[in-house]
């Protein structure tokens, strides 16, 4: 608060001076302003009009609430739980807050495959490979976690994987990045000097979710890693 | 002998409303301060960022802080032009002593300071509203709408009182200089001082002492009696002073 009122005075003063110049100019004017009369209580009744009009339509904005994302939430365990699920095969039991974003299925014969980026291009997400006596094709699954987000994205706008097969080689490509932009009520000084809010406070940490990207392949398949960027790890 | 004897409160009241019609214009530069601040509150005074693989999350923090702030400074020039000697010969108009004078002005600071608070929180519904529609982002909200609401109307008495505070120290300060032209120096000259004395290693800035005083109490109780006190205090002193200025022939 200190460091943000210590900031500003230059300015404050610098407006601080030219408006008291020019309204002790004003007042030795015997001529008066340009407001006054009509086009005084116009301006007055226009702001003060606007100032209601604004009071009486804010709860009609639509909104949501920061309670809503963070209440009753261990958040910090939220990641651990998701890779937990991961390795146990039990993740899409977890329907309400995974969802499988993309999948693909595709027929292979041959004895190895090779997983590259298209392009050589980085790669973020980490690849699991599950290696099963029951799986007869490749299945390429994106999945992802919401967290904290997820009543206020569409699943629809979430950007997908593109996973395409050429030969014995398995080209995968980073999804796009989605972006949310958010803005956010901070209580004004005559409110947190009692509400023991901090100038600097956050609003605490919020889990944003998770993603990974899971291959079943047949339990034969050698499977080696040709990206150049990304983690392989193996399920079993 | 008279045939109506007026008594002191009828006075006050006379001269509050003259005044309150005879300075509207005051107000047309709330107006302005208040929007020009609010231009600048568009500007996010926090925000705080996140991501992973797959997402993004910005988030801009928003508040109405520096249209209070200035609404304060408003408060303390209008105080100042108040105590001016045009300003204090248009009392005599009227059958009036020094403190009927500044009785009368202290129910126009108050008023004042009642429409600038009000309107000072206000513009926080003004300013999401805005945002909303030019932003086009999520609005997030700490609770729900109403207790949101009921807190800006609790905030609006406080600002109130933050920026009567202010009316009042610069009442006095504008009276100190009208009764001796050497304080338009000196107090300029002692505010600075006082800015840049102590610190980091000798005592706290006296300054910063005083602000603590005000806007570090946290019992709403403890600082309506603050504001109270001191801005009553300052208009007591102001009186003091003022009943020693030359008389008006």
């Amino acid at each position: 608060m200190t460091t943000m009122i210590g900031a500003i005075i230059p300015l404050l003063l610098t407006l601080f001076i030219i408006y008291a110049f020019v309204e002790m100019r004003r007042k030795n004017n015997s001529k008066g302003t340009f407001w006054r009369g009509t086009r005084l209580k116009v301006l007055l009744g226009t702001y003060a009009t606007t100032l209601l009009i604004s009071m009486l339509f804010f709860p009609f904005l639509p909104y949501t609430s920061y309670g809503e994302i963070s209440e009753n939430e261990q958040l910090h365990n939220e990641s651990q739980r998701f890779f937990d699920a991961l390795y146990d095969g039990r993740l899409e039991e977890r329907r309400e807050e995974v969802i499988v974003r993309e999948r693909y299925q595709f027929d292979y014969q041959d004895d190895i495959l090779y997983l590259e980026t298209t392009n050589y291009t980085e790669f973020y997400d980490t690849v699991f490979v599950e290696q099963s006596e029951s799986q007869e094709t490749i299945e390429v699954i994106y999945y992802v976690e919401l967290g904290k987000y997820r009543q206020l994205i569409n699943t629809e706008d979430i950007p997908t994987l593109r996973a395409d097969l050429f030969g014995n080689r398995l080209h995968l490509e980073q999804p796009d990045l989605l972006t949310i932009n958010f803005f956010e009520y901070k209580k004004e000084f005559p409110l947190a000097q009692f509400s023991g809010e901090d100038w600097w406070d956050d609003r605490g940490y919020r889990y944003l979710g998770q993603s990974a990207i899971y291959i079943k392949v047949p339990e034969e398949l050698q499977v080696i890693s040709r990206m150049a960027d990304g983690h392989l790890q193996f399920v079993r | 002998m008279y045939l109506a004897k007026p008594t002191i409160g009828k006075v006050i009241k006379k001269q509050f409303i003259y005044k309150l019609k005879a300075n509207l214009e005051v107000y047309a530069t709330l107006v302005g301060v208040q929007l020009f601040a609010l231009l600048l509150s568009f500007n996010a005074v926090a925000g705080s960022g996140g991501g992973n693989n797959f997402i993004n999350i910005r988030t801009n923090y928003y508040s109405v802080d520096l249209v209070i702030i200035f609404t304060m400074f408003w408060a303390f020039i209008t105080a100042i032009i108040l105590t001016t000697k045009t300003s204090r010969n248009e009392d005599f108009n009227f059958v009036t002593t020094r403190m009927i004078s500044n009785l009368s002005n202290g129910c126009f600071l108050l008023t004042a300071s009642i429409v600038g608070g009000v309107t000072a929180m206000l513009t926080t519904f003004m300013q999401k509203i805005i945002l909303f529609f030019i932003g086009g982002d999520i609005f997030l909200l700490p609770e729900n709408v109403t207790s949101y609401m009921l807190e800006v109307f609790m905030g609006s008495g406080v600002a109130i009182l933050h920026v009567l505070l202010l009316s009042m120290l610069g009442y006095f300060i504008g009276t100190l200089v009208q009764l001796n032209k050497i304080f338009a120096v000196v107090l300029p000259i002692v505010f600075f001082g006082l800015l840049f004395t102590g610190g980091q290693n000798g005592p706290p800035l006296v300054l910063t002492q005083i602000f603590q005083f005000f806007f570090s109490e946290t019992s709403l109780v403890l600082f309506v009696l603050k504001a109270i006190l001191s801005a009553a205090l300052l208009l007591n002193l102001s009186i003091y002073l003022s009943n020693r200025l030359e008389v008006r022939l």
